[in-house]
């Protein structure tokens, strides 16, 4: 069959016929271009992206220590750290990370409406979930 | 007394019992099956619902909603003019269907996807980009099957585009290159569409092991909100100096985008994503719907665009998680492959996709960003691989 479309007919010539051979190659191209041009945008994403980071940067440095951090807020260095499984207090964490502990009594003050200094959590424990409700 | 059977012989012949066809009689149960998976399953509701009542509508006999008595200018194939009939005494969707074969409503979806896409996730991890573009393999794998099937060029383009996981796109191309094939393509993408969450997951669980799919990716660099006004400015002037082709489509999608981010146009922000997006939906749904008329539908090509339109599914899917595992390896672990999947450009349902999966190996696991990155890449990849097959073959 003769086909007129496009740059198809353009590169092939009007009685061109669609062989297998040419439909793979199209592929192999159309997939190459879709690479090449969003491959494109990354680069300048990235280019963009290094660029205001690095003003971002230089206008952190410049920009004066008005505010001490407290020491509350300061890293805890590694004497500080608990060790693995440890909480601190007397909380008791049971197969939870102190991650999900926290976000656990986060929840637990937001829907009650008690501020967190005036909870009191003795342990928080995984429930383990079984087959047989 | 006869005058009486007369009149009620007059009756049966004009009802609508007395002029069903076998094919619209299948086609009015397609509908109730589509209504059924829409509301009962919530099935892409949006859309499956506007589409199924289409076809209810066009299948109705002796209705004529999509009667054309203009003898095809308003896009109905064979059909013969009626003398001395004005344009606007044709069906009610045929006129409405111009908005579909101009690519007025495909263009108007893309404003408003713009207008509710932040590219954020993309912005602050370029490399999304990649598994973008990834998984539009789909695409091309369908259309060397389809042209085996014999279909001609511009139908296996129009028909290949499917595997790009998105509607507009897909109704954008078909109207352009094959429009007599337009409802079995459109109803093919969106039903995958609102197959995800069925198709992806096997095929995922297929190319990774237990350990990529566990992957806990970095926490995202912060993007300035310049970052995101220049972003569609620059994406939309570098695409169409490349393919030209592509810009009713890319254009709206990113003046959609620019409505939302440069915080002077709320208003028309707003109205994108929300009052027209939901206007347009209406009427592209129920066109669409509208274009599946028995006669013209059951037909065993049909039956074949919707496999090719699966096949295009499911390499799109393996492209996106086979680049994600490359890059995994590239980047030593820092990349859950997971998030490949993501790049087919059904937004964000895909991403939602990645994020389950995640979660199901490792509770503590949020993958969602992390695969709306690839997610709006894999909406600019489709546009993009749409303008080609559009230069190649129109």
């Amino acid at each position: 069959m003769i086909y007129r479309l496009g740059v198809f007919t353009d590169i092939y010539g009007a009685s061109a016929e669609m062989t297998i051979g040419r439909a793979l190659l199209i592929s192999v191209v159309g997939f190459m271009i879709v690479f090449l041009i969003l491959g494109l945008i990354a680069l300048f994403v990235k280019t963009v992206g290094a660029v205001f980071d690095g003003l971002r940067a230089r206008n952190d440095a410049k920009a004066p220590q008005a505010l001490s951090v407290p020491a509350s807020m300061q890293p805890l260095t590694e004497a500080q750290k608990l060790p693995e499984g440890a909480s601190q207090g007397t909380l008791v964490l049971e197969d939870v990370s102190e991650e999900e502990a926290a976000v656990v009594m986060a929840v637990t003050a937001h829907k009650t409406g008690i501020p967190l200094n005036r909870l009191l959590f003795h342990s928080i424990k995984r429930i383990k979930e079984t087959d047989d409700k | 007394m006869e005058l009486i059977i007369e009149v009620l012989r007059g009756i049966w012949e004009n009802s609508g019992l007395c002029q069903l066809s076998w094919q619209n009689g299948v086609m009015i149960l397609v509908s109730f099956f589509f209504l059924f998976l829409a509301i009962k399953k919530k099935f892409e509701p949006l859309l499956l619902v506007p589409i199924a009542f289409g076809i209810l509508l066009a299948n109705m006999p002796g209705a004529d909603v999509m009667k054309d008595v203009t003898g095809g200018l308003l896009g109905a194939f064979n059909a013969e003019p009626v003398e001395g009939a004005m344009w606007y005494e044709s069906g009610v969707l045929r006129l409405l269907y111009v908005g579909v074969k101009s690519s007025i409503f495909p263009c108007l979806i893309f404003m408003g996807v713009g207008a509710m896409t932040d590219f954020g996730p993309l912005l602050s991890n370029p490399v999304s980009l990649i598994l973008g573009a990834a998984a539009q393999l789909g695409i091309y794998i369908a259309f060397i099957i389809a042209i085996l099937l014999g279909f001609e060029p511009n139908v296996a383009a129009a028909i290949a585009i499917i595997g790009g996981a998105d509607g507009p796109t897909a109704i954008f191309l078909a109207s352009k290159l094959a429009a007599q094939y337009l409802a079995p393509i459109a109803l093919a993408a969106y039903s995958y569409m609102a197959l995800i969450p069925i198709i992806q997951p096997p095929i995922m669980k297929l190319l990774t092991t237990d350990k990529e799919r566990k992957v806990k990716m970095t926490q995202l660099r912060k993007v300035s909100k310049t970052e995101k006004i220049i972003f569609p400015i620059v994406v939309l002037v570098l695409v169409a100096f490349i393919l030209p082709s592509v810009v009713p489509l890319l254009g709206m999608l990113m003046l959609g985008n620019l409505f939302k981010e440069c915080g002077v146009t709320e208003r028309l922000s707003d109205t994108a994503q929300n009052a027209l997006m939901n206007m347009v939906t209406i009427l592209l749904g129920v066109c669409v719907g509208a274009t599946a008329n028995g006669q013209d539908f059951i037909r065993l090509n049909t039956l074949k665009i919707v496999a090719l339109g699966l096949v295009a599914f499911i390499f799109s899917t393996a492209g996106g998680v086979l680049i994600g595992k490359i890059l995994y390896l590239v980047t030593r672990g820092k990349i859950n492959p997971l998030i490949g999947a993501a790049g087919v450009s059904a937004v964000p349902m895909a991403a939602r996709v990645a994020q389950n999966e995640g979660r199901k190996y490792d509770p503590t696991n949020f993958l969602l960003m992390h695969a709306m990155g690839p997610n709006v890449a894999g909406v600019i990849g489709s546009a993009v691989a749409a303008g080609f097959l559009l230069i190649m073959f129109q």
